[in-house]
């Protein structure tokens, strides 16, 4: 009957565990529901926010005004055509709608180059352009699919004009027009239409039909010309992203366990011995604070240069802006670090709520998951957490090009998480080393 | 040199140390006495500054403790309870940063480890990590650790717990040669074989209140003249019937066919006892007699063992 007994033990030991029992059932709850919340949504929402859609219309003319028209009835597309300049509306060009997807404030924008009618009715492809930053690949192939999806339902003559055009083209000028009168004929028997009344009906001879494998009738109306606007510098773009992401998540439990040493040290008794030194507690604390945001500036450095090397990531578009998001975040993970060891009472504890904390945070800051395919209401929780400060710094400076001056409220975000977190944690520090 | 006066020390609820006085003389080697949570290290931490007084006053060198300064505390060398060093260091480098820590000159800092590593007997294993060493090891260097900067004043909070009796004793003589130098030292503990082989004057502390203090033989003359005697028989005894013969005496049975006989003036009435075991057909196969000590007047004062 001893190993019961031992099973019992474990049992009653692991029930007077808090931080065993966090880690077992509260943090995959969470971090399933954080999951959860992000893929699959909660209470019926679908997870996809209504798209803010940039058109510039250079055709200007009846149809395409038409389409823009046709495209803004939709419910999942909201169409921004003009902007406010000097307190007046003027219509938007090329170079403003590139300019706002590259500073992030829309993802996706679309210009109706001129010739749009004009090409419409001779039959020829119907030319569009879609400006998208390439992050947002999903709002991207949302917008092509509703485009084709709208023209195709609205104009149908689209495709009948492309189809008169290639039969005319591959079966020569009368073979092409007995096979345009006929498919009148047959439209006009099935559905009616004005434009097939009167047309005469003349066969072709089948020997007339050219025979060309090539052939191909139907062919693509619409000729879409994707833009990325952002990141075809990179030989690998996507890193630019994921480095980030990675970098605060990783950073976050490393300095929290260097945090947590605070805590050894206290309860081994080398913090007494120092105390009845010549040091005091201030000199304790600074120096421990330094040491972490020497580590985590550090720990920066090494996997950008890492980035560098292996990914091509470059590092040096603006080097003062780099420099200053590495300090600031390394500062602001540091403050972070050192606050949840100084709650916790020993490093195990400190394992526990620092696993919950940093991946709930990183996972909702988007360390983990792009924040671009988050429901709307995540992505306004995301502005909360840490993560989200320090990867929009570092992905501007990365992925959207900007500059020093473009990144301060990043910034200035993550000085005041460092201020914020740094004195609640020294508060509490300095209680804390003096307890018996 | 050291002086204590009516000192009180309270962490929530707990009265650490209750109106507590003492004083220790320049070169003096002095015991504190007294079982787990007496009160001894709450003294250790009053007097090396970590904690200050509730009510009372600390004087060290005939300064007040409220006036704490660098060079009162560069003064006194703490050896503390815990294992105060980096495990992951060597204990050469552990033994370089308590130098920098008290700003030993680089130079004499290289002498002075050299110096230690050679007293506490580990100067050749100087460069091996802390935590390869075993219990006894690791305290000698913790001792050599608080010694560094050559204190006037040692402040030992129990510096043999959980050592074998060889690092003990290397630390016994290590002491003995600190006190011999004249250095003045506080040294704590639970074991009174330890206090009585090393103390000048031992204070007995319990509760955190002062029981009594003084030199041992001060100290053995407060448990007056009674005597013990143990016996073991070669059988078992009715304890009631010889307690009823010899009403002088408390006569209490330890174990099987063992008892204790305490009572002034014992050794003389020793032959009645026999006499009176002889008759009853009883043998004594051994005989110990009790040396006063400090275990007994803890006893006799506060009614409870040493150890509890």
């Amino acid at each position: 009957m001893t190993i019961p007994k031992l099973i019992k033990k474990d049992f009653l030991l692991f029930s007077k565990s808090i931080s065993g029992i966090i880690m077992t059932f509260a943090v995959p709850m969470i971090i399933t529901l954080i999951f959860g919340a992000i893929f699959g949504g909660f209470g019926g929402d679908n997870g996809i926010s209504e798209l803010r859609l940039l058109v510039v219309d250079d055709d200007k003319t009846d149809f395409s005004k038409q389409l823009v028209t046709l495209l803004d009835s939709l419910d999942a597309i909201k169409i921004y055509s003009t902007y406010k300049n000097d307190e007046t509306n003027t219509v938007l060009n090329m170079e403003v709608m590139d300019s706002n997807i590259k500073k992030g404030s829309f993802k996706v924008g679309i210009r109706i180059l001129s010739g749009f009618e004009n090409n419409y009715n001779n039959g020829e492809k119907l030319k569009l352009e879609i400006h998208y930053d390439p992050k947002f690949i999903i709002e991207y192939n949302i917008v092509n699919g509703i485009i084709q999806k709208t023209i195709m339902k609205d104009f149908p003559q689209v495709m009948m004009n492309s189809m008169f055009k290639n039969a005319r083209e591959y079966l020569g000028s009368d073979q092409g027009t007995f096979f345009e009168n006929d498919m009148n004929k047959t439209i006009e028997k099935f559905f009616g239409t004005e434009d097939s009344e009167g047309a005469e009906s003349q066969t072709p001879s089948d020997s007339a039909i050219k025979q060309d494998d090539n052939f191909n009738m139907m062919g693509d109306p619409i000729d879409i010309k994707s833009v990325e606007l952002l990141g075809v510098e990179e030989e690998n773009p996507y890193f630019a992203q994921y480095v980030a992401g990675m970098a605060v998540m990783f950073l976050l439990f490393s300095v929290t366990n260097a945090g947590a040493s605070l805590l050894d040290e206290k309860n081994n008794g080398t913090i007494k011995r120092l105390l009845v030194a010549p040091v005091t507690r201030n000199q304790i604390l600074t120096a421990k604070m330094f040491y972490i945001m020497i580590m985590a500036i550090f720990q920066l450095l090494v996997l950008f240069t890492f980035g560098w090397l292996v990914f091509k990531l470059n590092i040096f578009k603006d080097i003062p802006a780099l420099l200053s998001m590495i300090i600031v975040t390394a500062f602001a993970c540091s403050a972070l670090g050192i606050f949840i060891a100084s709650i916790c009472k020993n490093q195990h504890q400190v394992s526990s709520i620092s696993t919950l904390i940093i991946l709930g945070m990183s996972a909702l800051g988007g360390s983990m998951v792009p924040l671009m395919i988050m429901p709307a209401y995540i992505k306004k929780i995301a502005r909360f957490t840490l993560n989200y400060w320090a990867m929009k710094g570092f992905t501007d400076i990365f992925w959207r090009n900007l500059h020093l001056k473009d990144i301060v409220p990043s910034l200035i975000v993550l000085s005041l998480i460092t201020i914020v977190f740094t004195t609640i944690a020294l508060s509490i520090f300095n209680k804390k080393l003096m307890e018996k | 040199m050291i002086e204590l006066r009516k000192i009180t020390k309270n962490f929530g609820n707990i009265q650490a140390l209750d109106n507590f006085s003492f004083d220790v003389k320049k070169g003096e080697l002095f015991g504190l006495l007294g079982p787990n949570g007496a009160g001894k290290s709450t003294t250790i931490n009053l007097l090396s500054t970590f904690i200050a007084p509730d009510k009372g006053e600390i004087f060290l060198n005939g300064i007040s403790h409220k006036k704490a300064t660098l060079k009162m505390k560069m003064s006194i060398g703490v050896i503390p309870q815990e294992i105060a060093l980096y495990d992951d260091l060597s204990a050469l480098e552990n033994l370089q940063f308590w130098g920098d820590i008290y700003q030993i000159p680089t130079k004499e800092l290289k002498n002075r480890i050299t110096e230690m590593l050679k007293m506490v007997g580990l100067f050749g294993r100087r460069k091996d990590k802390i935590k390869t060493f075993s219990g006894g090891m690791k305290r000698r260097i913790n001792i050599a650790a608080g010694l560094l900067h050559n204190p006037n004043i040692i402040l030992m909070d129990e510096p043999t717990v959980g050592v074998d009796p060889q690092s003990r004793n290397f630390i016994f003589e290590m002491i003995k040669g600190l006190h011999q130098i004249g250095k003045t030292i506080i040294y704590t503990t639970h074991y009174m074989e330890e206090a009585e082989r090393l103390c000048q004057r031992i204070a007995i502390i319990d509760q955190g209140k002062l029981i009594a203090i003084g030199t041992k033989e001060e100290l053995y003359k407060l448990l007056g003249d009674s005597e013990t005697i143990i016996l073991e028989l070669s059988k078992n005894l009715d304890i009631e019937q010889i307690s009823h013969f010899f009403g002088n005496f408390i006569i209490s049975d330890l174990s099987e066919n063992k008892i204790k006989i305490e009572g002034i003036n014992l050794k003389n009435n020793l032959s009645e006892i026999t006499t009176y075991l002889k008759r009853s057909f009883i043998n004594i196969e051994k005989m110990d007699y009790i040396k006063p000590n400090l275990e007994k007047l803890f006893l006799k004062l506060t009614g409870k063992e040493l150890r509890e």
